[in-house]
């Protein structure tokens, strides 16, 4: 009994402080953080990214200078890596890459060259390639369409940063599936998927119906009855419960996770004037949200991401296009029409399919750009600098280098953090290849981002074990600060 | 590469043994030569030295009779540090053994008026003929300590804490000081006494009875699924039921445990977002998601979808079937009803005008509402006791109700009366649902009969059946008819996947899977056949030939199905169920299907028939389960040189002797193996870590000589053919094991299995394994005459493993519960 009202006395003072809270003009001050602000956001790409989508011509010409073959016309180029140690090529001009043009200035947007760094020469084998690797990409574990093998690092992440902010995570998405929610690409541990919400409108609905009025709203207050029933029936079971504190603990814990959630509802509610002005053009107003381009419906989705963000709804998000084996075969229409992404592909020679392959991946850079572009334009609270500064962006896929992936190169895109630690000034670093003693993993960048959030204890991320080739994050891209 | 990867630490797979004590950072290997000399009695050992000696051997179990505290600590310690020497047999001088309290406790034969304990304290602190003696570490001043503490309190006996508020799971302690009821498995905290410890003798004898506490047992995954007429596979839309999240605590050695699982934030949150489609299925007769006979023929439930307006007693009536048939799978209570009736009534009078699609949504916010009660979500085995009762400890009988529940769940998936899943044109069960047999004994009563409980057994336990109706909720004809004949009930067959472990093939990594092999070429490329066909009986993404888990499945079930003499066929069958080979050749997935057969070192092709499917494999190479590659890649590494002996080792002392090993929490050093060599087997690497090792070699002996047989078989199942430019061994010699029957030469995994079959302790640990998977708890001291009953059974029934089941399901454990305590 006595732990039972601890918890819940922990639970009841910590809603009361959050609510509290908030009387500053902006949610995001009223959530101040403690500690050192930190965020990330994941963007992850099914069907893998082509190695050479991030090659500037700086870094092509240092990969040729040693590898055994130059780079010229391939898409995939670590098989022919010839370097023991990383090259670190700086002030890359990161924008004379195929798929990284968006990051150069235009018009009034500022450039984006000296926030972001290209990492190529990461593996992660014990994802095992393929398709999809699943859950495996972001858990640097086997996974599989159907068992879960480990968290994947946005969940670890997560646990740490959400300091208050009423959703530990935002995981949105688009897939070829006929589905709201996809559980494939996120887990928060061993057969424990977390969604991806991969209807918009659906996502809406759940960050910002509770503030908004209309059928959104209706959802919500339907929710919210639901909630309230579960509460007093738990409440009538436990009145008149027999049993003894461990089977009672139970229900009552039963009974918190209800109350927690309601009060989240309440919270939503009460945020709803420091938010709402951040909130986009929801289903109805924005025709994105009708379209049946999954480009369309990231970009709807980029934005309620954004709003999460500002608004200090969240501090860790997950965009996810086309992930898992099951949801990777996304038609683009926008780009060409009638071939979808695996046919795509496997006719990858056809100049026409490549440069739609490549589009796709240029599409995704020129939201990751907006995105970077709207949080460097906000200043941080209770720091220094802007939210860009404090936010790392990563964009990689869900399988590695190509459609059918050896999953012996991982290309990744970093942008901001750089107040985290991160060396996100225009550098291109590439790793010695699979199967030199100084290749380094996918779970080291994944190490690398929980330093620079604040967890120098995350070395061994993953499941590896034996094929873990060092643990540590990787110097060449983070310094502590 | 490989250099660098075998220094780093890889402490999952080799494990070093240190007694659980807080603060210790050493251990040692029990020292030779000792106090013979001047110091006189502790020669050779004191207390001191663990492993050392290489003599192998069981470790004794804990007397359970004893209390918990120090003398737990203390036992600890005489294991880690002692009893390699001072064990049985003695060693390295060791004048007698230290394996047990009393041993302490005698007078010392060398020094009158002191007790070897004293002594023992006296030499651990000794500067000069310390225990453990050099070149071990001396004992360190956390371990003299603990031996002092003991001392200090009067040498207490070792038990399970009974803590005060763990009425409900703990343990008391019976007149003549046995214990008679264990603490709850899924309770980790202080006071825990693995049921390993537990003496396997004194469990095989009846002397008092002492039931489980009364319990909730939240649903689990698998059973909300099924209850909802779910699929355990992703349908192409990509949604499944099975992703709720209702998965069992990580720390359960068996998902039936249910031991502390219940709803908290994460957990509601994730399942808000799947129990929607549940409910949609009951919106009419002819929904859009799984279709409800019970709707379309019962015509009073019409006016709930008809109706602008239903009236009160309309919607009473259908909430009633609703709970009793969909979500509760037995009588609603009445005031269940009534809190129901009050929301749906809301909910109905909120709809607005639009027709169809408002009532659907409306049904759909009630069914969900229904699924968030706390009687749905928990099974209770309550035995009608209320907060009015008073709280005796006493025993209460489980409710009809409560009893058909359990006998249900403890057979399947589902509740009761669950209702059917809709393939078209088929239905997964009559349109009273699955277990209806089940349901209808628990409403009229009959379900207190011993008698129809084991009828209700032998119905639902399995049979044969080519259609594989049991799987139709998941895979379509064209699958099913490529399966075994035989088929379990859920937890029949989930109690072999988990007591065998080999459930998560899939997300198990192997680097080159046929390394060793005779299909081994040495490439690398991952996408040669026999590495595609390898992987495809992981993933089954190609064709539709069934996986290796399923392999394993189909083998258990033939034998189970024809059960006698179940466990030594288990461990010594030849006859594997095996994918085709042949359906897909010629087409696209040819490499992925037509190499299927090599990791059973078969090279001939298999025909797509079930009868060429079962096919029996030579006698030296393959006998039973743990030769079967499901089991040989569950419990092996990633690498073909990776100490998958180790972990193959552990499990067989684990799981089917039922004995001790101290858990990997307790080691506290950098376990690693050498790098990688040409010239080095996995067994080379090994031993150079581990017995060469003092701080390694005290639990490595419990599990290397095990695992030394499966030598013959590669990380990933193959069987070998070379080994590193030596022909493979599976040579071990066993000593000191709980049977002592089991002890000497053995050849390889195959004469292995055969020994372990004839084993009568190895039988009794299965009992043991079998109590624990069906009873969803630990078994103790108290459940002996249950244990007695089962073995019984199973002998009288030439091993029948049904009869086994009757005599559980049909004992008063299974049908009684201890009440709450005064204070609880």
């Amino acid at each position: 009994m006595a732990r039972t009202f601890t918890r819940r006395g922990v639970l009841g003072a910590g809603a009361a402080a959050v609510a509290g809270s908030l009387v500053g003009p902006f949610l995001r001050q009223a959530f101040a953080q403690t500690a050192r602000p930190a965020r990330v956001v994941i963007v992850i790409e099914g069907n893998g990214i082509y190695p050479v989508a991030f090659l500037s011509q700086a870094a092509r010409t240092a990969i040729d200078a040693q590898a055994s073959a130059p780079v010229g016309t391939r898409l995939t180029i670590h098989q022919t890596y010839g370097h023991a140690q990383p090259i670190v090529v700086p002030g890359s001009a990161l924008s004379t890459a195929p798929a990284l043009g968006a990051l150069s200035a235009s018009g009034s947007a500022p450039s984006l060259e000296g926030r972001a760094a290209v990492v190529l020469g990461l593996s992660s084998t014990i994802t095992g390639g393929g398709h999809s690797t699943e859950q495996g990409a972001l858990s640097c574990a086997r996974g599989s369409a159907h068992e879960t093998a480990a968290a994947t690092i946005d969940a670890v992440l997560a646990a740490r940063l959400q300091r208050g902010t009423p959703f530990e995570a935002v995981r949105l998405g688009v897939t070829a599936l006929p589905a709201a929610l996809v559980y494939q690409t996120c887990a928060f541990g061993p057969g424990k998927p977390a969604p991806i919400v991969t209807n918009p409108t659906l996502a809406f609905s759940n960050l910002f119906g509770p503030m908004l009025g209309g059928a959104t709203q209706q959802l919500s207050r339907d929710r919210a009855a639901l909630l309230d029933f579960a509460r007093d029936d738990v409440r009538a079971a436990l009145a008149t419960f027999g049993g003894g504190s461990t089977e009672r603990f139970k229900l009552e814990r039963y009974l918190e996770a209800v109350e927690a959630l309601r009060a989240r509802q309440a919270l939503l509610v009460q945020l709803g004037p420091s938010v709402r002005p951040l909130i986009p053009p929801g289903p109805g107003v924005d025709a994105r949200y009708a379209s049946t381009d999954p480009l369309e419906w990231l970009a709807a989705e980029f934005d309620l991401a954004k709003a999460a963000l500002l608004g200090g709804l969240t501090n860790v998000v997950v965009l996810a296009s086309g992930t898992s084996t099951q949801g990777f075969n996304l038609s683009y229409p926008s780009l060409i029409s009638g071939i979808a992404r695996h046919d795509l592909h496997h006719g990858i020679q056809a100049p026409a399919y490549a440069q739609a392959v490549m589009g796709a991946t240029r599409r995704h850079v020129e939201l990751i750009a907006a995105l970077a572009r709207s949080l460097a334009a906000t200043p941080e609270v209770g720091a220094t600098g802007s939210m860009l500064d404090h936010t790392a962006i990563v964009y990689l896929s869900d399988n590695g280098e190509q459609h059918h992936s050896t999953a012996q190169e991982w290309p990744m895109l970093l942008v901001g953090g750089d107040r985290l630690g991160l060396h996100t000034d225009g550098r291109t670093v590439v790793f010695p290849g699979y199967g030199r003693p100084t290749n380094r993993q996918v779970s080291n960048l994944f190490n690398t981002l929980g330093h620079a959030t604040g967890d120098s204890s995350l070395n061994t991320f993953g499941l590896e074990g034996p094929t873990r080739i060092a643990p540590g994050p990787l110097s060449e891209l983070y310094t502590p600060v | 590469m490989r250099l660098l990867r075998c220094s780093l630490v890889l402490s999952v797979l080799v494990v070093a043994c240190l007694p659980p004590l807080k603060g210790r950072t050493d251990a040692g290997r029990g020292g030779a030569g000792g106090e013979a000399g001047a110091g006189g009695e502790a020669a050779g050992g004191g207390v001191g030295g663990g492993g050392g000696g290489g003599t192998g051997g069981v470790l004794p179990p804990f007397d359970a009779g004893e209390a918990v505290g120090p003398g737990c600590d203390v036992l600890a310690l005489l294991r880690s540090r002692c009893e390699s020497c001072h064990g049985a047999p003695l060693s390295q001088g060791a004048p007698y053994p230290l394996r047990a309290l009393d041993e302490l406790r005698a007078p010392s034969p060398h020094y009158p008026g002191r007790s070897v304990a004293e002594r023992s304290l006296v030499r651990m602190q000794q500067a000069s003929a310390p225990m453990p003696p050099a070149p071990l570490l001396p004992a360190t001043a956390a371990e003299v300590a603990t031996l002092a503490l003991w001392l200090d309190a009067g040498q207490p006996a070792c038990a399970p804490v009974v803590s005060a508020d763990a009425g409900t799971d703990g343990g008391h302690v019976d007149v003549d000081g046995g214990l008679d009821a264990g603490v709850d498995a899924g309770r980790r905290d202080a006071g825990y006494l693995p049921p390993n410890l537990l003496d396997q003798a004194r469990l095989f004898t009846c002397t008092t009875r002492s039931p489980g506490p009364a319990r909730l047992r939240r649903l689990g995954r698998a059973e909300w699924t099924r209850n909802v007429a779910g699929s355990v596979v992703r349908s192409w839309t990509g949604f499944s039921f099975y992703d709720n999240p209702f998965d069992p605590n990580a720390a359960d050695p068996y998902s039936t445990y249910a031991s502390d699982e219940t709803l908290d934030q994460a957990v509601l949150e994730l399942f808000l977002n799947v129990v929607d489609q549940a409910g949609v299925q009951w919106s009419g007769p002819f929904p859009a998601g799984n279709r409800l006979e019970r709707l379309r023929t019962d015509v009073t439930l019409r006016c709930m979808f008809n109706d602008a307006q239903p009236s009160q007693a309309c919607i009473r009536r259908y909430l009633e079937v609703l709970l009793e048939h969909g979500v509760l799978f037995r009588p609603p209570a009445t005031t269940e009803v009534s809190r129901l009736l009050t929301f749906a009534t809301q909910v109905l009078a909120d709809e607005a005008p639009d027709g169809g699609q408002t009532r659907t949504r409306s049904i759909v916010r009630i069914v969900s509402a229904a699924w968030l009660t706390s009687g749905a979500l928990f099974r209770s085995e309550l035995g009608g006791l209320t907060a009015d009762a008073g709280r005796d400890g006493g025993l209460v009988r489980l409710s009809d109700a409560e009893l058909a529940q359990a006998v249900a769940y403890g057979l399947s998936d589902r509740g009761p009366g669950a209702p059917p899943t809709w393939v078209f044109p088929d239905f997964s069960a009559p349109p009273e649902g699955h277990l209806a047999s089940v349901a209808g004994a628990g409403r009229d009563g009959s379900i207190q009969d011993a008698g129809v409980i084991a009828a209700l057994v032998r119905e639902h336990a399995g049979g044969v059946d080519p259609a594989r109706v049991d799987l139709l909720a998941d895979w379509d004809a064209d699958r099913r008819g490529r399966r075994g004949e035989y088929w379990l009930s859920d937890k029949l067959a989930g109690f072999f996947r988990e007591w065998l472990g080999y459930g998560n093939l899939a997300t198990i990594f192997k680097e080159r899977p046929e390394a060793t092999s005779a299909f081994d070429d040495g490439g690398t490329n991952p996408f040669r056949p026999q590495v595609q066909s390898f992987n495809n009986l992981m993933t089954g993404y190609y064709g539709k030939e069934p996986v290796m888990t399923q392999h394993l499945d189909d083998l258990i079930a033939r034998v189970v199905v024809e059960d006698q003499q179940v466990l030594s066929t288990l461990l010594t069958t030849r006859r594997f169920y095996v994918a085709a080979t042949t359906p897909y050749a010629g087409t696209s997935i040819a490499a992925a299907t037509t190499s299927t057969q090599q990791v059973y070192n078969l090279t001939t092709p298999i025909a797509d028939t079930r009868t060429a499917r079962w096919i029996t494999l030579p006698t030296a190479e393959r006998a039973g389960v743990l030769t079967h590659p499901a089991w040989l890649h569950a419990h092996g590494g990633n690498f073909e040189d990776d100490p998958s002996l180790v972990k193959r080792g552990a499990w067989i002392r684990e799981k089917l002797l039922c004995d001790y090993i101290p858990p990997l929490s307790s080691v506290m050093v950098v376990a690693q193996v050498g790098p990688s060599m040409p010239n080095k087997t996995a067994r080379d690497r090994v031993d150079e870590a581990t017995t060469q090792n003092p701080t390694c070699v005290g639990c490595h002996r419990l599990m290397n000589p095990l695992g030394y047989p499966f030598e013959i078989y590669n990380h990933a199942g193959f069987l070998r053919v070379t080994d590193h430019g030596r022909p493979p061994s599976g040579t071990s010699t066993l000593a000191g094991l709980p049977d002592p029957g089991l002890d000497g030469p053995v050849l390889n995994a195959v004469d292995l299995s055969q020994k372990l079959a004839s084993s009568p302790h190895v039988k009794r640990c299965f009992v043991r394994q079998t109590f624990r998977y069906f009873m969803g708890r630990d078994e103790t001291l108290g459940d002996a005459c249950t244990l007695v009953a089962m073995e019984q059974a199973y002998d009288g029934s030439n091993g029948s493993f049904r009869t086994m089941l009757e005599a559980l399901f049909t004992d008063e454990a299974f049908r009684t519960r201890r009440a709450p305590g005064a204070g609880d």
